[in-house]
């Protein structure tokens, strides 16, 4: 279907006719993609791309969907979150001119952000206000008004900084229908600093746990919770691109400390945890690191075959990367004891890297750019598992991953980077996301090997019951599948959808819940 | 590479948008954040490098045709190698935008479908060798009254090669006389090429004219062959990325010559006391990096090669070993110690320098084809340069400077700019 001129000139009379496209090669970028069910490029084209600069032009844009039939998507950034369209018939909404930190409430700790603020801005300037955020994996280009209200996601800080899921305060929501929603504290005109009350608090309606990557309709504004930060004003970069690291600040500490095996690790997890001395802490498999501390896979495969990786693949298997902070000297020295005494008294060591290593994986962990550099070996990389569960199945966590994907690791078949590729965090203090995350190819016998190895660790993970399964940008597909054995999560989300929210199915609905259930694969 | 030949390149882009950003580490608040002229113009996804390269990899697909709005994107681009940057801080060189542009560019050209205003430079160039359509005759008129060495007649240790900037625009001339005396001064045995001099084929080659590039590198290595001299030395930032980095990259070209920019001569110059600064310069700056002078200056060996999957670990390798354009090895501390050794100079820097700086706006045919987007990435460049609290933004390009003055003049923009060249001899120069 194409356009029809009426609808073009609807768009073109809400945002201008500056900012409206149907050229092909302009839409050749808003149907490309990593990650999607169909290599880079996805099989629905848009109708057209749209950039609306205020809450009210997206509403206009939405109501143009609405009164000619069409769907929309909405994105910030474009990265990861499957900023494609899902269906046919579709508007792209892009984001972009809407890219303000509005505000900065620097004794309250939020920031009001529009969507295409990216995360390196908030941060930079968060930080010159002594406050910091969070950051997920995606890293530093993403947009964290996306990751709060749409797009599932974890950062290394998430043990002090939380998810941003529960970092969402006010929201200013345009429904599927048009309507604009204010929800928390904005909903009563009394400001941007609570998403739940006073005023209708809907979080877990416009995206649960997993996001409905737009599929709920689009978010021009939000609260975003700041954290207090103890490091310095302005980060100071070292090193030279492309190892460009920080220098680590007076009051923080960086260390690497890693254990025999799993449960020696997850002993001191717990102790960590409980003692609240880090404020962060990440495992990510040994290769990760090395590509971190190398310029480019070349220099990688040298250092690989030379021997001289930093990080042993098997020795450093069992590894934590800890960041110890303290608002004062004598907080900062008894945390960094009691650390150090629990990786003594659970029987780790800590490697000992180089000042500049130190300083690269540190910043890797404050700045969150280990997803970008995961890509480079060989351009794309698939998840699994994706945990929120106690602590104490790390171990079985692991071993299952490992064992699953070990069968589909080998040639022809999946990428040999390791044992597994478990990244795991700390939530909160509480609880432990893990996830099985490793390197693909575009070549067939690998997506071959990736779709078996992904749909059996769905099998398993429902069936021994390891914790609530998180495939982050496809619960739309999988929601029927992995639902049952979730609380029946993907009916009411068919609820919310349909019923409540999107009744007409404006919203592409194709990475969130479809209108009648997809069965992928028996729940057993 | 052509377009067909990079295909894998294009297609590892995953789109995550860091190359519409300067690289991440060195971002410092929400302004002056971003890093690519052509996305803040354009804003559609396809002005940026990797949706440039998205777009390059659905022509060689055959999924999209040429439309005027797809070669607007194309050409409203100042080629200065941003993206290039950002992308590989992550991605080691696997994507090089950048590189994906150029080659675009050049399939365009091949197809019919330059820009016309570049068509019209292609034409003056081919007519008199630069791309402003001025005579051969007048390319040494800015020397008038200077007693400088033809190189082509006489031995000279160094062979200067003054560009087209500044053989032809006349406003530029006080700079260009400046060097000259400036070199005058220090006792260098210099000459150029006098009327016949000859474009680099620079601009050419970034306008998609890929040709024109090899063919100029065949001409000057030829020269230089006959002149022996020691050094090519440049005053023009673009010259110098043209020499350094395109010629041994894109043209196969090895000059044999050791190439210089006149900020790192001068600070050689400085440091062998032939310079002396006698005269204070009072004046807050801040300093504009050119593009061609840092990042697309950074020398670059020509490579021919394959990028295949290694097994152990798997993973896309290049063998031979490829050199990745970092940035870091641009010149980007000549002109700050320069500066620094000028008396009475304070040097206040932007948030976007060195391999991260923000483009003037005049690169790559964009300010021939684009005026206004040369003029609004200017003014941006100029916000920024404000920000420092600076009297005057210096740079040491004749295209940079050009586009400042322009873009200062049309907004009524108050802040001086200088090249760098006339501080240097303000400061040489006796008072009284």
């Amino acid at each position: 279907m194409a356009l029809s001129r009426d609808a073009y000139k609807a768009l073109q009379a809400v945002v201008g006719s500056k900012y409206v496209s149907e050229d092909p090669g302009t839409l050749a970028g808003y149907h490309y993609s990593w990650g999607g069910p169909n290599g880079r490029w996805q099989p629905f084209v848009p109708l057209a791309v749209v950039l609306p600069e205020d809450t009210s032009q997206v509403q206009g844009v939405v109501r143009v969907c609405n009164r000619y039939k069409l769907r929309f998507k909405a994105h910030s950034t474009g990265f990861c979150s499957l900023a494609f369209p899902g269906v046919e018939d579709t508007i792209m909404v892009d984001l972009r001119r809407m890219n303000r930190i509005v505000e900065i409430d620097e004794k309250n700790m939020f920031a009001v952000i529009e969507p295409y603020a990216i995360a390196a801005q908030i941060q930079a300037e968060a930080m010159k206000r002594g406050l910091d955020c969070h950051i997920v994996s995606a890293g530093p280009t993403h947009s964290p008004l996306a990751s709060a209200t749409s797009v599932w996601g974890i950062g290394s800080k998430g043990l002090s900084q939380s998810w941003n899921e529960r970092n969402l305060f006010g929201v200013e929501w345009v429904l599927p229908t048009g309507e604009v929603a204010r929800l928390g504290s904005p909903g009563v005109g009394a400001g941007w600093f609570s998403g739940d009350g006073p005023g209708p608090g809907l979080r877990g309606i416009v995206r649960g746990t997993n996001g409905a990557y737009g599929g709920n309709g689009i978010f021009t504004r939000i609260g975003l919770k700041l954290y207090p930060w103890v490091g310095d004003e302005r980060m100071e970069c070292t090193g030279s691109q492309p190892q460009i690291g920080l220098k680590i600040p007076e009051r923080m500490h960086f260390s690497l400390p890693y254990w025999k095996n799993w449960e020696d690790m997850t002993a001191a997890a717990y102790k960590i945890v409980d003692n609240n001395v880090a404020f962060s802490v990440l495992r990510v498999p040994p290769d990760c690191m090395n590509w971190m501390l190398t310029s480019t896979n070349d220099e990688y495969q040298e250092a690989f075959h030379k021997g001289s990786v930093p990080i042993d693949r098997e020795e450093h298997l069992h590894a934590w990367q800890a960041i110890i902070a303290g608002h004062s000297e004598r907080e900062f020295e008894y945390r960094k004891k009691v650390f150090e005494q629990i990786v003594k008294d659970t029987g780790g060591k800590f490697l000992q890297l180089t000042v500049e290593q130190n300083e690269i994986l540190f910043a890797a962990n404050v700045r969150i750019s280990y997803i970008p550099r995961v890509f480079r070996p060989t351009g794309d990389f698939s998840t699994s598992f994706g945990m929120e569960e106690s602590i104490n199945l790390m171990g079985k966590l692991h071993r299952t991953g490992e064992n699953l994907l070990g069968k589909y690791i080998g040639p022809g078949k999946l990428p040999d980077h390791g044992r597994e590729g478990f990244w795991a965090w700390l939530n909160e203090g509480r609880s432990l996301h893990s996830e099985n995350a490793f390197a693909v190819t575009e070549e067939p016998g690998v997506q071959a090997a990736n779709m078996a190895y992904v749909m059996e660790s769905c099998r398993v993970t429902n069936s021994e019951a390891l914790g609530v399964q998180i495939l982050p940008g496809y619960m739309g597909i999988f929601a029927d599948s992995l639902g049952p054995a979730n609380f029946n999560a993907n009916e009411w989300m068919r609820k919310v959808k349909y019923e409540v929210v999107d009744p007409d199915n404006v919203a592409d609905h194709f990475t969130y819940i479809f209108p009648e259930p997809v069965v992928l694969m028996p729940t057993e | 590479m052509s377009l067909s030949e990079r295909k894998h390149q294009m297609m590892q882009c995953i789109r995550c948008s860091a190359c519409k950003w300067v690289t991440t580490p060195r971002i410092s608040g929400w302004d002056f954040a971003t890093g690519c002229p052509s996305m803040e113009y354009g804003e559609f996804h396809s002005y940026s490098g990797g949706g440039k390269t998205i777009m390059a990899a659905a022509l060689e697909d055959g999924q999209i045709g040429y439309t005027d709005e797809m070669l607007e994107a194309v050409f409203t681009c100042s080629m200065c190698g941003s993206c290039q940057i950002s992308c590989n801080l992550n991605y080691g060189g696997n994507v090089e935008p950048m590189e994906n542009m150029r080659e675009l560019r050049s399939r365009a050209v091949e197809d019919g479908q330059s820009d016309p205003a570049h068509m019209m430079l292609i034409d003056y160039l081919k007519r008199e060798d630069n791309i402003f359509g001025k005579p051969k005759a007048d390319r040494s008129k800015w020397a008038e009254g200077l007693d400088i060495k033809d190189a082509l007649e006489e031995k000279t240790e160094v062979y200067l090669h003054v560009g087209c900037h500044f053989s032809y625009d006349e406003e530029q001339w006080p700079v260009i006389r400046a060097a000259a005396k400036i070199l005058q001064a220090a006792g260098v045995d210099f000459g150029f090429a006098k009327k016949e001099e000859i474009c680099c084929g620079g601009r050419a080659y970034e306008m998609g004219y890929q040709q024109e590039l090899k063919n100029y590198s065949e001409s000057l290595t030829g020269r230089l062959k006959d002149a022996g001299s020691k050094i090519l030395l440049t005053c023009c930032s673009d010259c110098n990325g043209t020499f350094k980095q395109l010629y041994p990259q894109a043209a196969d070209c090895n000059l044999d010559i050791e190439v210089l920019h006149i900020t790192e001569y001068i600070e050689r110059l400085i440091g062998k006391g032939k310079i002396k600064f006698t005269r204070e310069v009072p004046l807050q700056v801040t300093f504009h990096d050119p593009c061609h002078l840092g990042r697309l200056g950074e020398p670059l060996k020509a490579w021919k090669g394959e990028i295949k999957m290694a097994e152990d670990p798997r993973m896309y390798v290049t063998d031979p070993v490829r050199e990745v354009n970092f940035g870091n090895k641009g010149v980007y501390d000549s002109p700050r110690n320069i500066l620094q050794a000028i008396p009475g100079v304070t040097l206040t820097e932007m948030p976007r320098i060195r391999e991260w700086t923000y483009c003037c706006g005049s690169g790559g045919g964009a300010k021939e084809a684009f005026p206004d987007f040369a003029l609004t990435t200017g003014r941006e460049r100029l916000r920024e340069a404000h920000s420092t609290g600076a009297q005057a933004l210096v740079t040491a390009c004749p295209w940079c400077e050009r586009n400042f003055k322009d873009a200062a003049a049309e907004s009524g923009d108050a802040m001086v700019v200088y090249d760098i060249m006339e501080l240097v001899l303000q400061a040489m120069e006796k008072t009284g």
